[in-house]
């Protein structure tokens, strides 16, 4: 407590930054929040020393190097409530995406067989750096986590609620249900695909559920809150806010999805197999969460 | 074929989970327990009421606890006692294995077929083939990876 204030730091990861804008989005709320929450430490935001002790340290961003490992574990022992905020911090985000490959393929497309590269040596750089740790984890993998706050950024709404909840005393609680739940374009009639259609090549139609259309759109295995943000802007649903309460695999159940609502008559399995880098879009932002948390790597049998 | 019988002594023991629908899969291995077929008894069976009802996260989580192959049969197509569920069945197992290959487990490990109730031989002959194309496989790589 400073000046009977609660005491909060923003601690960055592998971040993009986006989640600290949605704080800072919260507008002519920060003001009555800096009633009670004083920011003593977040070094995106601002300029500052690292306290001893906090009461809410925040993390935002995914564990992709091992620096980012330690910071973690020695955050948890100096704070009292430690929050996942972001898609990257509760369910491996983007970064999470690096699952799929190992680090020396990764290190290697990008500083020698990339395209734009020319780098006949193939050296790579050699920097008193972190190191890139092989497998993208979650902040629940490595420590307890009080909170978490899911969505690629986090929806303001929820963040402000959980500030609310911090100073009041309240229960902070994710809502359970599914973004179709809260999608503007869900008839609550039987959805029947009867295409395939990529995003970006077929023609869209702006007011008829982006499922039936064809579209792959992760709406049924999202957790709302968002408000269907992407559908109302006129884009499918990525499923950043990861899965509902009951589901612990979006693209297992996504395909089950998938599987209920193809015409039978229209579609037939090779027309499905057309769907371009289905663990990409189905993982999108929960790889290092799911089953078996990225690619399966077999051990050498030495 | 017992699990510990002298020929299977020091091989690879698969454990295949099968996932058996009620009207057909079921009462085809039943029917093949009634004429005494000789299958390997490393088949773990489900029974369930639909080959429609299993999920894709029935079957992750099966290979995430260790199973080495997953064999799901229902009725012969067309023949669904809820008039469609095994097609409904064979669109999911085509993407999920799709999605294995991606995320890189053999989607050999990964099977779906048929047979009515009156065909236990076949049932047995299924039952048999996957055995010899899991144990060529070799063990499941999931469950050492899902542990460290």
């Amino acid at each position: 407590m400073n000046n009977g204030k609660i005491t909060l730091a923003i601690i960055p990861l592998s971040t993009c930054a986006g989640c600290e804008n949605t704080i800072l989005d919260l507008e002519e709320k920060l003001f009555f929040l800096a009633d009670f929450i004083d920011i003593v430490y977040a070094p995106i935001i601002m300029d500052s020393k690292p306290p001893s002790s906090v009461d809410i340290a925040i993390f935002t961003g995914a564990i992709r190097t091992d620096e980012d490992e330690r910071k973690v574990k020695v955050w948890r022992k100096k704070c009292k409530i430690l929050v996942a905020l972001g898609s990257c911090a509760t369910l491996g985000g983007i970064p999470g995406l690096a699952n799929l490959t190992t680090v020396e393929d990764l290190l290697k497309q990008i500083y020698v067989n990339h395209p734009n590269v020319q780098n006949p040596r193939g050296t790579e750089p050699n920097l008193d750096i972190p190191k890139l740790v092989n497998q993208v984890k979650i902040l629940k993998d490595l420590v307890k986590v009080d909170y978490s706050i899911p969505g690629c950024p986090p929806p303001k709404k929820l963040v402000e609620k959980f500030f609310q909840a911090m100073i009041n005393g309240g229960e902070f609680k994710l809502p359970d249900k599914s973004v179709c739940d809260e999608c503007p374009l869900n008839t609550g009639k039987k959805k029947v695909m009867e295409k395939i259609k990529r995003w970006g090549i077929d023609p869209v139609d702006p007011n008829k559920c982006l499922l039936e259309q064809g579209f792959l759109c992760l709406g049924p295995v999202t957790r709302s809150g968002c408000e269907a943000r992407c559908i109302r802007a006129g884009y499918p649903c990525r499923g950043c806010m990861g899965p509902p309460k009951g589901i612990t695999d979006q693209a297992a159940d996504m395909i089950s999805v998938i599987g209920s609502i193809v015409s039978l008559d229209k579609i037939e399995v090779e027309d499905l197999m057309k769907i371009k880098d289905l663990s990409g879009s189905l993982y999108r932002f929960t790889l290092p969460s799911s089953t078996f948390k990225g690619k399966i790597r077999r051990k050498l049998n030495g | 074929m017992r699990e510990d019988s002298p020929r299977n002594r020091g091989m690879f023991n698969p454990k295949i989970i099968g996932f058996l629908c009620n009207w057909c899969g079921y009462a085809a291995a039943d029917l093949a327990g009634n004429l005494r077929l000789n299958y390997p008894s490393n088949l773990r069976i489900i029974k369930v009421m639909c080959s429609g009802r299993i999920d894709p996260s029935h079957i992750l989580e099966a290979f995430k606890k260790g199973a080495d192959g997953v064999l799901i049969v229902g009725c012969h197509p067309g023949d669904c006692h809820y008039i469609n569920g095994n097609y409904r069945a064979k669109m999911r197992i085509a993407l999920l294995k799709k999605l294995l290959q991606e995320i890189g487990l053999e989607p050999e490990r990964l099977r779906i077929d048929w047979a009515s109730a009156g065909e236990g031989e076949r049932f047995a002959n299924i039952v048999r083939e996957f055995f010899e194309e899991i144990r060529n496989l070799g063990p499941n790589p999931v469950k050492e990876e899902c542990d460290e």
